[in-house]
């Protein structure tokens, strides 16, 4: 049931008016049973998964609480967990990569599907673990500990939740109140109108790129870079901005997962902006037990190296996602050394702080994200490189042998692309003040009634500007 | 407790739950309401309706776009077009679907210019013929007479959509008077009144997209997709001009008619019973024409269900005293048997059902001959009731 779909339409109304319908001793165990009906609408076999892992953490966090020698039950519930994970979302990668080794033979499998949201719901129980061994309480209700990781708008993809947030907010007496609503539905129409009218529609244009990159020179791949980072953006952030909505409608607030990425001024802050719940989880629970940045600055930048690296991993398993993550694992160690350069010259210091570097670091930075984002998008890395290398050297502008025409000169492409074209530029050029404008928090306190007109115009701009077919989510495929 | 309730109500409508579904009905309404009449074809494909629509309806707009009232009313499906199509490309290749052949031959059996006008879209089912019959009386072109040329496809095609069929979709660009609420309880027209809405909403769709896109097209110089601009480039011909039974075709018509589909049937029976039903009100006289298909696609039809049709159109007929002329009909036992054996299968037709120039001349002729000697005809167009004259006929034959 993807979020973009007639049954979801269907099926969300049906849940919030339950839950606001029903005794309050009967909505927890009825939404519960609604994430399990929404998990199940895609494959009714991994809902024993999903059910089996909850049963075996909860039992794991109960021993975990009570024993002495804590640490032997943490990590045989942390090797449970991550052993799970390796079978069903590596165990295919894992092979094949041994075959191709010893026999040559790229398209080995070994058939294993990967269930919806594993990466997510695994990383919950993992923080789950991880807060119930560092001393926190666990929690004693089992149908609130299930409803933890499967609290369906935020099942398949995030954002990670942490515990104690949620659970407090679960236990809070909550009465109906309709300014859940106008927080809720704004959030919801945004997050779709972001998926289906933007990212639906850049895809097409990313699509047609990166299909057959061979045909294109430098220009056209840096546009198409360009559009697929602002795809992969409004893809994410507007799953988020629905997941956020939908649990708005319960009154229950969840992290928020982006924050104006694209006008970091460096790959950190970009870190610190985009996908925060994961970068957070990954500071929290792989680079601070790792050693963090105690241990010296070499550890320090093999930590984050090696964060970044795994980082990359569990976003698929595939040698391009582990370049990706490796990619920004150099860029995150680039970045803290320049820190140090920076601190000893001071005039270096002094030309940093200002607005015409700031400006200069914001398209560095969004330039250095668009080319990693080169291997999250193509997953042959031999063609993923050669498409970097195109891009870095600007091929074939400056040779002259390769004849060369821009895309948006050629008459008869489909109206689409230059429509798409215009798009990234309005884009790029309209990030930074919109940015602005949301820091201001305008947004936020626009009354109901321009917020109704505001959803009832880019609901009829989105049904009528839709394209025809309308992919995934990206982050569902993690 | 009822300032409570009043507060609570006013909170209700401030609120997005209600202001945003509210605003959406207001535009829908507004859009609906305010969707103007267009009968100029190109500006119908310019509006966002597909081309394929507009060539299998463009009867409907060329009716509607003339104010005069029709005398004569040929509907049907397809096969009711080609035979008049065939005629036309006879005689001058950029051909319609006006009826001068049929016209000609009435003035020639009656002596009176007697206007007829080929409503006939192509793939239209029997709801469909309903729908232009009310859209035609609402926009005050009541005909006087009309002829409903039928076959079974029109009432148990498999394949078509009777949901968003190119009619209701041409019918919703291109009506005058649409009503927003159903015009009675009854199933049929709320059915209809769904479809409608259906249409309507897509065709406001269609017409936004369509405004941004023109206007990127025009400033961008690109074509709005590849596939429009090579069929524009090269359009296909609306009816074979030659023999040609594929095989292709006759697999086509086995999914039409296979499995058989009784319910269909039964439903779309329900609307030529409320076409009749609307017909006797308006006090406007009906010829039923069962068209004549070859043997090769009459073969694939389930007998039980061939017989369930023609059946059907008696009682129907029967029940509202409108004449039935099986064209269709090869049993001798049959009353009209002598004029549906006058069409040969490898002469008289194109393909498997579209009749050919020769096949669409014969057809008129027993149309016209026919229509001489019907009482309600005479009575109509007060014409002197004759005995079937035919110009070649030859002891009962064509």
């Amino acid at each position: 049931m993807l979020f973009n779909s007639l049954q979801f339409l269907i099926f969300l109304p049906t849940v919030v008016l339950l839950f606001w319908i029903l005794p309050r001793k009967m909505r927890m165990p009825m939404l519960l049973v609604a994430s399990y009906i929404f998990y199940a609408s895609w494959m009714p076999a991994f809902l024993l998964l999903i059910l089996g892992m909850t049963v075996a953490n909860y039992l794991i966090g109960k021993l975990l609480y009570k024993a002495e020698k804590k640490q032997v039950i943490f990590r045989c519930g942390i090797a449970f967990n991550i052993l799970l994970l390796v079978i069903f979302k590596y165990a295919n990668f894992c092979f094949g990569s041994f075959c191709f080794l010893t026999s040559g033979k790229p398209d080995c499998t070994l058939n294993i599907l990967l269930p919806l949201g594993i990466s997510f719901f695994t990383f919950e129980f993992i923080h789950y673990l991880f807060e119930i061994y560092r001393g926190k309480e666990p929690i004693k209700d089992f149908v609130l500990f299930a409803l933890f990781a499967a609290f369906f708008p935020t099942q398949i993809a995030g954002p990670i939740k942490r515990y104690p947030d949620f659970l407090a907010q679960m236990q809070e007496v909550r009465p109906f109140k309709l300014s859940y609503f106008d927080e809720g539905l704004p959030l919801i129409v945004t997050g779709l109108a972001k998926k289906v009218l933007l990212a639906d529609n850049l895809s097409i244009l990313v699509n047609m790129g990166f299909s057959s990159p061979a045909v294109y020179g430098a220009p056209e791949l840096w546009l198409f870079a360009y559009a697929c980072a602002f795809q992969i953006y409004f893809d994410f952030s507007g799953y988020t901005d629905i997941a956020r909505g939908a649990s708005m409608l319960f009154g229950y607030h969840i992290p928020v997962n982006f924050n104006m990425p694209f006008i970091a001024t460096n790959i950190a802050d970009f870190w610190h902006r985009w996908h925060i719940s994961l970068s957070t989880w990954l500071r929290d629970y792989l680079f601070i037990p790792l050693g963090g940045s105690r241990q010296g600055r070499w550890r320090t930048n093999f930590n984050i190296f090696l964060t970044m690296a795994l980082g990359g991993l569990w976003h698929g398993a595939s040698w391009s996602f582990v370049v990706w993550g490796i990619y920004h694992g150099v860029a995150l160690v680039l970045h803290k050394e320049f820190q140090g350069v920076k601190k000893s010259v001071k005039i270096l210091d002094k030309i940093c702080e200002t607005t015409a570097f700031r400006l200069f670091s914001i398209w560095i930075t969004f330039n250095a994200v668009c080319i990693g984002n080169v291997f999250f998008r193509i997953q042959d890395i031999g063609t993923a490189f050669s498409v970097v290398k195109k891009m870095v050297l600007f091929r074939p502008i400056f040779t002259s042998s390769e004849a060369h025409q821009f895309l948006v000169l050629k008459p008869d492409l489909p109206v689409v692309v230059p429509l798409t074209m215009t798009m990234v530029a309005v884009l790029v050029l309209g990030n930074l003040p919109w940015s602005k404008l949301n820091s201001t928090g305008v947004l936020r306190r626009t009354p109901v009634f321009l917020r109704a007109v505001y959803c009832s115009v880019v609901i009829v701009a989105m049904v009528a500007f839709m394209p025809d077919t309308s992919a995934p989510f990206i982050y569902f495929q993690f | 407790m009822l300032n409570k309730s009043g507060a609570a109500l006013k909170q209700f409508f401030g609120s997005s739950l209600f202001l945003i579904p509210a605003f959406l009905i207001a535009t829908y309404v507004c859009l609906f309401h305010s969707g103007r009449c267009c009968t100029d074809v190109n500006e119908l494909v310019a509006l966002g309706l597909p081309s394929t629509t507009v060539q299998y309806t463009k009867t409907i707009p060329q009716f509607f776009s003339t104010k005069s009232k029709p005398q004569i009313l040929l509907m049907g499906s397809s096969l009711v077009l080609s035979p008049a199509h065939m005629i036309e490309l006879s005689q001058h290749p950029d051909a319609g679907y006006a009826c001068t052949y049929f016209e000609d031959g009435l003035k020639e059996r009656t002596g009176k210019d007697i206007k007829v006008t080929n409503v006939g879209v192509m793939a239209g089912m029997t709801c469909d013929q309903y729908s232009i019959l009310k859209a035609s009386l609402a926009a005050g072109k009541k005909p006087d007479y009309i002829i409903f040329g039928m076959a079974p496809r029109d009432f148990t095609d498999n394949m078509t959509s009777i949901e968003n069929s190119p009619t209701q979709q041409m019918l919703a660009y291109c009506r005058s008077q649409e009503k927003f609420f159903p015009e009675s309880l009854k199933s049929n027209d709320l059915e209809l009144c769904l479809n409608a809405h259906k249409v309507t909403y897509q065709r406001i769709l269609k017409q936004l997209r369509n405004s941004g896109l023109q206007m990127a097209c025009r400033v961008s110089g690109h074509p709005a997709s590849l596939a429009d601009l090579t069929v524009a480039k090269n359009p296909a011909p609306l009816f074979r001009t030659h023999k040609l039974v594929l095989k292709e075709d006759i697999e086509k018509f086995r999914r039409l008619y296979n499995p058989p589909n009784f319910s269909r049937l039964k439903a779309q029976m329900a609307y030529l019973n409320d076409m009749m039903e609307l017909c006797q009100q308006e006090k406007i006289p009906v010829l039923l024409v069962n068209m004549p298909i070859t043997d090769d696609v009459g073969k694939l039809i389930d007998p039980a269900l061939l017989q369930s049709f023609r059946q059907n159109v008696n009682e129907v007929a029967v029940r509202y005293h409108c004449t039935f002329l099986d064209l269709d009909n090869k049993d001798l036992t049959a009353a009209d048997a002598h004029l549906s054996n006058c069409f040969d299968d490898d002469r008289d037709f194109n393909d498997g059902v579209h009749l050919s120039l020769a096949g669409g001349k014969r057809f008129f002729d027993v149309l016209a001959d026919h229509l001489t000697c019907d009482n309600s005809f005479s009575l109509t167009f007060q014409t002197p009731p004759q005995k079937a004259i035919a110009r070649k006929q030859q002891g009962g034959t064509y």
